[in-house]
């Protein structure tokens, strides 16, 4: 069920969707990627978006680029949204998304970069533009935290002994 | 003529890091500044403490148009439960950096989560969290001398320093407290770690309000500058400087262009070497008085007291009056070790406040690592090559070169450091093996005119390290020149580099692991802001 908003700093979400995407297997790239754009941006419709999106595998992503547009095909928002400005940036006039799963996100990968977007069918397009997007924010709901701290503890390693050896101190060296 | 930086293969190397000094570009001397160029004053307007030592107490800071409050809880703490481990549970005192003035609803809350620190939750009207125990032998000590009318031995006081020492200091946003991008335009708080130095220096205070509060007396004024506080710091802070590649460089380029538009001063006054001489007899008195029980730590601080002997008795102010004589002495200290001449490193700067106010313009920069997409591979991996030849030298399929793995714990999520070809959880480790990444991205890359952008998308697990890379290309001073995976590479010389950035003295390292510190010792109490600054204290 879900909860009412909480208060976070946004450090702290950045650092919660950060370890969240590495604990679902993203490549450590976009899970910085991941925690800047929802971390800093997202609200609780973005991170349902971003759940959503986590539990999909991660796959080669289809890249196809045709003089200065480029098409990625069955694009996943968290693989393919953090390429758009670059590949805008690199001679691209055009970028397609076509059939992107959590569209919610755009906002949030594209804050306060120049890009405008446009949406036909299935497909959203991207083009640089003269202002500078803006993401609307907001906080997560507590559940939504949970569920990103149960991604977050794959990445967790029980410390053994050794790992505790040599590492600090009790009373008895006052 | 302009003598050019020293280069960062030097500066970043694990030996040189190791070795660090404070300097007047450490945070601790910027906030002195700060709170003298802003005139900031102090009262205590709250001290509910019993005669046990037991309850709150209210600091607040006038600091550029705004104020702030160190609430500071002092509570019982049975000797079982005193532990400096992050692991611990309970302090004999909790701290917040408060933004304003509490109210008592603001205290009520605040003593409900304060001290039970990361088991507890902060709001955005809270800047720093920190906790400290007592040093019992000394606290013990300060406090009976006074109730017998004496002052405290000034022997134990030099062997200790502090009355309490902290186990951790959280800011920017760590358990509900405010981002730093809340504050950091704010006069007095926009230098790196400002709003944590501000935390500890007022903590000092309250360690030695609470000692005269249960001696009944106050102590003498020169014991209680020396009095600084205590920090215990392990593994937590290690991984900082690797993964903030922005501020590393920040923080070295600034320290180096200093060092270097010192040196390029055709002449130094002799206001200027008075100085010198006497920040270098400072030294001199502070190595002999730096005793650590660590046997080959010891024998490094020998070393060390030698080596400056050796190098500053020959000094006078003519010779450095001399054309050209202060470049010829920080030469000479270059021939020495690697502690001589950070040390000396450190000391040049002593005199020369503008050099220094210019290079720390910068130091807290927030600026995040962006992908340049349209550079093509080759001139990714030209770049790997030219900018990172250390990362290509080691061979990452012998063992010893991958002996080590960091990781985040499962019992207190903090970094630990593990033994990969004994202990599980290398699949899970943390991405701090920055030079095998360099290796595995240049091993990858085609040579050809592809944007490395498409690649990254087909190779995303290359993607990190391209961006870091592309930072360096721009930023020299971004990486620390070592494999942090190797069985050689000890966390200390880590935390010794960021220390010393701080402000820390009298660097105590009990393993490759932990080391104790001296954070604000010698520096001015509260109702002396502005008074000199010394740069390595003793008593």
């Amino acid at each position: 069920m879900a909860t009412q908003p909480l208060a976070f700093s946004r450090a702290e979400l950045t650092a919660i969707v950060f370890k969240a995407g590495r604990g679902a297997g993203l490549p450590l790239g976009h899970a910085e990627d991941l925690g800047r754009a929802l971390g800093r941006h997202g609200g609780a419709a973005a991170f349902d978006a971003l759940l959503r999106s986590l539990k999909a595998p991660w796959t080669e992503i289809e890249m196809h680029r045709d003089g200065t547009t480029l098409t990625i095909a069955k694009a996943r928002a968290i693989q393919a949204l953090c390429h758009v400005p670059e590949a805008l940036h690199s001679g691209v006039t055009r970028v397609t998304l076509r059939d992107l799963d959590e569209p919610t996100l755009i906002d949030c990968y594209l804050h306060g970069t120049s890009v405008a977007t446009t949406r036909e069918g299935a497909d959203w397009h991207f083009a640089l533009s003269e202002t500078a997007s803006q993401a609307s924010g907001g906080m997560p709901r507590a559940d939504q935290i949970a569920s990103l701290d149960e991604y977050a503890a794959n990445t967790y390693v029980p410390a053994t002994d050794a790992s505790r050896s040599g590492a600090g101190q009790g009373a008895d060296q006052d | 003529m302009n003598v050019p930086l020293r280069k960062p293969e030097k500066v970043l190397s694990l030996g040189h890091m190791g070795v660090m000094q404070p300097s007047r570009l450490s945070f601790l001397r910027q906030l002195m500044r700060d709170l003298a160029r802003f005139e900031a004053s102090i009262t205590r307007p709250v001290w509910d403490v019993n005669e046990q030592g037991h309850g709150h107490a209210v600091y607040t800071v006038t600091l550029g148009g705004y104020a702030y409050s160190l609430i500071a809880f002092s509570q019982h703490l049975a000797d079982e439960d005193r532990s400096d481990r992050v692991i611990a549970t309970a302090w004999d005192a909790a701290f917040v950096l408060f933004d304003g003035v509490p109210d008592d609803a603001d205290i009520t809350r605040l003593k409900e989560n304060v001290p039970h620190q990361e088991a507890g939750r902060l709001t955005a009207q809270e800047l720093v969290l920190s906790r400290a125990n007592k040093s019992v032998r000394l606290f013990t000590h300060v406090v009976e001398a006074l109730r017998n009318g004496r002052q405290p031995e000034r022997d134990q006081i030099a062997d200790c320093g502090y009355l309490m020492r902290t186990t951790a200091v959280y800011g920017n946003g760590k358990f509900g407290l405010a981002d730093r991008t809340a504050y950091d335009q704010r006069p007095g708080l926009s230098g790196p770690f400002a709003a944590e130095m501000l935390t500890v220096w007022l903590i000092r205070g309250f360690t030695h309000d609470l000692a005269e509060h249960l001696g009944g007396a106050e102590i003498d004024r020169n014991i209680k500058r020396f009095l600084g506080v205590g920090n215990a710091t392990g593994l937590g802070m290690a991984p900082f400087l690797v993964s903030h590649p922005q501020l590393l460089h920040a923080w070295f380029h600034a320290r180096e262009t200093a060092i270097s538009a010192v040196l390029s001063k055709p002449t130094v006054t002799a206001g200027e070497a008075d100085t010198l001489l006497a920040r270098g007899a400072e030294a001199a008195a502070y190595l002999a008085s730096w005793e650590v029980a660590d046997e080959d730590a010891m024998d490094e601080i020998r070393d060390l007291r030698r080596e400056w002997d050796d190098f500053f008795t020959p000094l006078t102010r003519d010779g450095l009056c001399a054309d050209g004589g202060l470049k010829r002495a920080f030469a000479r200290a270059q021939q020495g070790s690697p502690a001589l001449e950070e040390l000396a490193a450190a000391w040049i700067l002593e005199p020369f406040d503008h050099s220094v106010e210019l290079s720390t313009e910068g130091m807290a920069t927030q600026l995040d690592l962006a992908l340049d997409g349209a550079m093509t591979c080759a001139e990714l991996r030209a770049l790997i090559e030219e900018k990172c030849a250390w990362a290509l030298e080691p061979d990452f399929d012998c063992k010893s070169t991958t002996a080590q793995f960091w990781y985040v714990s499962e019992e207190k999520l903090e970094p630990r450091l593990g033994a990969r070809h004994e202990e599980p959880g290398a699949d899970r480790e943390s991405p701090l093996d920055t030079a095998r990444a360099m290796q595995s991205l240049h091993a990858a890359l085609p040579d050809d005119a592809e944007p490395c952008f498409t690649f990254l998308a087909r190779a995303p697990e290359h993607r990190a390290i391209a961006r870091r890379i592309q930072h360096l290309a721009r930023h020299d001073y971004g990486e620390i020149r070592a494999n942090l995976i190797g069985e050689e590479a000890a966390p200390i010389h880590l935390l010794r580099a960021k220390l010393s950035f701080f402000g820390a003295t009298r660097f105590d390292p009990k393993s490759k692991l932990w080391t104790r510190v001296t954070l604000a010792q010698g520096l001015p109490l509260r109702d002396e802001i502005g008074h000199d600054v010394p740069w390595l204290p003793s008593l």
